[in-house]
């Protein structure tokens, strides 16, 4: 294997082990898309 | 974390994070909403129009129908439960943008796009999206929905609709709360701003054994489409077949369409048709004032066209609709 190529997938890996949820908090998967009609926590009473 | 609040349809989910609206493709992630099929079709065809069924807008020609997973309602009759009772994991997805759509389209000779089979509204970014486009190369959009949306997104989406085929499921808040656990309210303001924003409506409804076939469910069914859509609004009366959670009753026996049939007519509508029965007269288009037939079709196939510039062929008397 390139060792450059296993260097990085190494780091990604780590990083996603340790950071995982905040990493990948923004959807980066097809069929995503940010909605148009709803309310966010700051304009919900209660 | 807080929950979101979505408000697109009348259910008002409230979604904490990672959890799923009621109708499977709505989800909250880190305080934002997000529809997880836009641009993920489960189903791609190309229908004629007349399956929708939209029998007074551009006849013979077909329309390019697309549908994601998921639906706001979930009634124990659907006729396509295994989409609009699926989460988008559980459908054969295809990737198709917006512009591949409009393309696809006219790549088919589709002059309309429908937004179908499940419920339009529960991807409602995506048809948005699509209508818009198409649009732009003067292609019309039909969204065939349950009409369970709220008003601000509807009048949104009423800006890029040519028509509508809605089914009007019942005429009791009975009947929705125990078939679709919803309610009737919204959608009868859906229909009243449909009509009011110049989207071509027609009114679907399934007539089922025990549930909604009575003479006076029928009646008061065609008095509120005449008395609140006009006299001129397609009403379309379609067979039960049996399906999903209601698979104990029968068909709807050709009888009960044909009375249904009668009872709608002489309350006044001057288009009422019989659906899912090919060769019942109820599928032609007679002239309210000549009482000839203008358009003779078998289902979904049209077998004479006597329409003449959106007139009657033989009377000349207006016949409402989008024939251009």
């Amino acid at each position: 294997m390139d060792r450059r190529h296993f260097l990085k997938t190494s780091l990604a890996a780590l990083l996603a082990f340790f950071f995982g949820g905040k990493i990948n908090a923004l959807p980066q998967k097809p069929g995503m898309k940010e909605a148009l009609y709803y309310r966010s926590p700051d304009s919900l009473a209660g | 974390m807080k929950k979101i609040e979505c408000t697109l349809c009348p259910r008002h989910c409230k979604l904490a994070q990672g959890q799923r609206g009621d109708c499977r493709v709505r989800t909250n992630v880190d305080g934002k909403l997000f529809s997880l099929v836009y641009g993920n079709p489960c189903a791609v065809h190309v229908d004629p129009i007349e399956k929708k069924p939209v029998f007074h807008m551009l006849p013979g020609t077909n329309a390019f129908s697309i549908a994601t997973a998921g639906c706001n309602l979930h009634c124990l009759y659907c006729q396509n439960w295994e989409i609009s009772q699926s989460p988008p994991e559980e459908t054969r997805n295809a990737t198709l943008s917006p512009e591949n759509v409009v393309a696809q389209a006219g790549a088919n000779n589709c002059r309309s796009i429908a937004y179908t089979y499940s419920e339009p509204i529960v991807f409602y970014e995506y048809t948005l999206d699509t209508a818009r486009q198409a649009r732009e190369k003067d292609i019309k959009n039909i969204i065939v929905t349950a009409g369970y949306i709220e008003q601000d997104p509807l009048l949104e989406l009423c800006k890029v609709t040519d028509a509508a085929s809605v089914n009007l499921k019942g005429i009791t808040d009975d009947f929705y709360k125990r078939m679709c656990n919803a309610t009737l309210k919204p959608v009868q303001d859906a229909l009243l701003t449909m009509k009011k924003q110049g989207v071509w409506v027609e009114i679907i409804n399934l007539v089922i054994p025990t549930w909604n076939d009575s003479d006076d469910d029928i009646r008061a069914l065609a008095r509120w489409v005449k008395e609140n859509m006009g006299k001129d609004t397609p009403l379309h009366l379609s067979r039960f077949w049996p399906m999903h959670k209601l698979q104990n009753l029968p068909p709807t026996p050709e009888s009960t369409l044909s009375r249904a049939w009668d009872i709608s007519k002489a309350e006044g509508l001057d288009y009422v048709y019989v659906g899912n029965i090919p060769d019942h007269p109820g599928n032609n288009t007679q002239c309210p004032s000549c009482r000839r037939i203008i358009l003779k079709r078998y289902g979904y196939q049209i077998l004479e066209n006597h329409l003449n510039n959106g007139k009657c062929g033989y009377c000349q008397v207006p016949i409402p609709g989008i024939w251009s």
